[in-house]
């Protein structure tokens, strides 16, 4: 018998602030979120509702209401931390926890409420502890996932119960919004004369889903365990992190790569175990007299081998400089991967792929990544728009070749050349200090720019020109404008 | 009667065996584990043919200026673009260190350094020696002035005016004893591959 327990937690955004010790929240509190371009309440606390405001409304027509009323705007990122923070709390009830966003929890507790002396016993002692990090919740216990939310929302008291195998009794008491349908459907189902979940046990479904939709004869069915609905627990994203605190400051570099090997050590065992890899580590050292010094670095790859994050921290540990000694050390793994045990080539060739991406990182995290980079092909007929370049780490390199010969050197933007004989293209020119003369001449081939882009406007014509003192370069020339300016757009091997 | 020189010279080197030889053309030799110095307005194309002979990673290390002229849509007709890695550096001491550890890395890359001035003979002899520790293939395009380096070879390369695009390559330095001059033309037309003609153009 699957038995689902459902923490449901209405004040999240208020017992974050209040966790925090916001001292706004003795007096009349609401947190507000903006929705249709228009600020309303969502959450106040109990002096604001004794004064008169509600959850959705507008904020002006509770600061009528309220004039002492102090508001904030919500944080769904860190209300959304703290819910998994939760999420790795409930560990302590129930193996399987499945997040139920914005503000529940959902547990799998079958097989696990004996161990606390039974499902009601059970539900009171999770409220204590939540109410022990002054967390405000309330409980459901069902059959079902829709039963237990349903029971946990509307139910009758704090933890509220239903006796395995009787969830149609159990629901049929709450109202229909119990059952998460959308608001225009409960409103409908109102008009309809149905306004409690057990109006609609004498309805024949057929007609329900004939006139509201399958989505409610679904919801029903599964909040009554007709269709199963199981919870799919999902691990809590770990942290990979290890700390190391000394008895006395150390500050030599040897004892400092031994403290950083023994840290590395440890969170790439977790990483291993896990077929996981890390991109970036954040290694932090507090010194006795300067406090915190962050230090990071960065792979081309996902890494979990200790010699490797000892290798690219050699050279910021060395630069960092220590006077009277550090004591305490936490490294932090970021950018969490999946490792593919994906052997792409054997021996040398492996060996030469592993090469080329340590040198990648070991240049990228002195130069930065983004100074090392890979030419990328681009679809695009503007000479300087046929490719592109992007990061070499985490690029998978791959190019298709370009249609027309290009010079090897393009100058971006072209370079201006000193017409001294005139012609088409000129007969003789100057270009960075230098003399030409043209002997024979390619051309031209004409671009057009993109008419539809804020660019350049001017339509460009090319010559690739053989000059007598040998060197081969390529002419740019834009027809029909007032000045015939010629310039070096490019120079051919 | 230049390439014999060489081949000669090669052959009773006795380090020759130990180092592996990457055969330009199929005339000329360039070392790797050594650093080689080209100058002129064809090093470009040396460098590219070297790289492209090498037939591994090549890390192409410049300044901004440098890299962002440089053109894959032209190199493709020699270079596998995919193996091209660019690393920009924006001050000359961390050109120096980026080709230090570039050429110390133990891949068989082919590490090409674009230097906006004059080496200094001890920045060139610490390449050379990372070069070593590498075995890879160091080269320097001078965009400045030539010293005095420690270098392998230093190579003049002057695109010529003739009917099909052609450059006179002049070995003006050889620490072996490699010397002459080479008039390199492409056979198959603008960009044609693999169809580079070697002809002496000057005895050593």
């Amino acid at each position: 018998m699957v038995r689902i327990l459902s923490i449901w937690l209405p004040q999240l955004p208020l017992d974050r602030l209040t966790r925090q010790g916001d001292l706004r929240l003795t007096g009349p509190f609401a947190v507000i979120a903006e929705e249709k371009n228009a600020w309303r309440v969502s959450h106040a606390n109990d002096a604001a509702l004794k004064a008169g405001v509600l959850a959705g409304q507008a904020l002006a027509d509770a600061r009528a209401i309220c004039p002492d009323l102090l508001t904030e705007p919500s944080d769904p990122v860190r209300e959304d931390l703290l819910l998994r923070a939760l999420w790795r709390w409930a560990d302590g009830l129930s193996p399987r926890v499945a997040l139920d966003a914005p503000d529940g929890l959902l547990l799998d507790i079958s097989g696990c409420a004996h161990l606390f002396g039974g499902e009601a016993e059970m539900g009171r002692e999770a409220l204590t502890r939540l109410c022990d990090l002054e967390i405000q919740a309330q409980i459901g216990i069902a059959d079902t996932k829709g039963g237990a939310r349903a029971l946990a929302r509307f139910g009758p008291q704090d933890v509220s119960l239903a006796p395995p195998g009787e969830m149609t009794g159990a629901l049929a008491e709450l109202p229909l919004a119990a059952l998460d349908l959308p608001d225009k459907m409960v409103s409908e189902l109102a008009r309809a004369g149905l306004t409690m979940i057990g109006h609609l046990y004498q309805q024949k479904s057929g007609e329900l889903a004939r006139r509201f939709g399958l989505a409610l004869t679904r919801a029903l069915q599964t909040a009554t365990g007709v269709t199963p609905d199981p919870v799919t627990p999902k691990a809590a994203d770990p942290t990979y992190a290890a700390r190391m605190t000394l008895p006395e400051p150390i500050g030599f570099l040897d004892d400092l790569e031994n403290v950083l090997r023994r840290l590395a050590a440890q969170i790439c065992g977790r990483l291993e175990a896990d077929q996981r890899g890390a991109r970036r580590f954040h290694l932090t050292v507090r010194c006795v007299d300067t406090g915190d010094h962050p230090l990071s670095i960065g792979f081309a790859r996902p890494c979990c081998d200790p010699a490797a994050i000892l290798r690219q921290f050699s050279h910021p540990l060395s630069r960092l400089e220590i006077e009277y000694g550090a004591d305490w050390f936490r490294l932090v793994a970021g950018h969490i991967e999946p490792i593919r045990l994906k052997q792409g080539s054997f021996g040398e060739d492996a060996r030469r792929a592993d090469q080329r991406l340590i040198l990648i990182e070991t240049l990228g995290n002195r130069l930065g990544f983004d100074h090392i980079r890979v030419f990328r092909p681009r679809d695009h007929h503007v000479p300087e728009l046929e490719f592109a370049q992007v990061e070499a780490a985490g690029a998978t390199p791959h190019w298709h070749p370009a249609p027309r010969p290009r010079p090897i050197r393009l100058f971006t933007p072209p370079e201006y050349a000193e017409v001294e004989t005139p012609g088409r293209p000129p007969l003789n020119f100057r270009w960075r200090r230098l003399s030409f003369t043209t002997d024979r001449a390619y051309g031209p081939e004409r671009i057009t720019p993109r008419w539809y882009r804020e660019e350049d406007p001017r339509t460009r014509d090319y010559w690739t020109v053989q000059t007598d003192q040998g060197r081969r370069l390529w002419l740019l020339n834009y027809p029909g404008e007032a000045r015939e300016d010629w310039y070096v757009a490019g120079e051919f091997p | 009667m230049g390439q014999a020189d060489l081949q000669s010279v090669r052959a009773g080197d006795a380090l020759a065996s130990a180092q592996a030889v990457l055969a330009l053309g199929d005339r000329i030799a360039l070392r790797t584990g050594r650093i080689h110095e080209v100058a002129g307005p064809g090093a470009d194309m040396f460098a590219a043919l070297a790289a492209a002979q090498h037939a591994q990673t090549v890390l192409w290390i410049g300044l901004h200026r440098d890299l962002t002229s440089l053109c894959p849509t032209g190199l493709q007709a020699w270079l596998r673009i995919e193996d091209l890695i660019l690393v920009e550096a924006v001050s000359r001491g961390e050109l120096l260190w980026a080709a230090d550890q570039a050429l110390r890395a133990d891949g068989g890359f082919c590490v090409i350094l674009e230097m906006p001035d004059t080496l200094s003979l001890k920045e060139s002899r610490r390449l050379q020696l990372a070069a070593e520790q590498g075995g890879v293939l160091g080269l320097i395009l001078l965009r400045g002035g030539v010293a005095t380096s420690a270098a392998q070879t230093r190579w003049r390369c002057m695109p010529v005016h003739a009917d099909q695009p052609a450059w006179d390559w002049t070995c003006t330095k050889g620490k072996s004893g490699e010397a002459g001059a080479w008039r390199v033309t492409c056979e198959g037309g603008q960009n044609g591959k693999d169809t580079l003609h070697l002809a002496p153009a000057a005895p050593a």
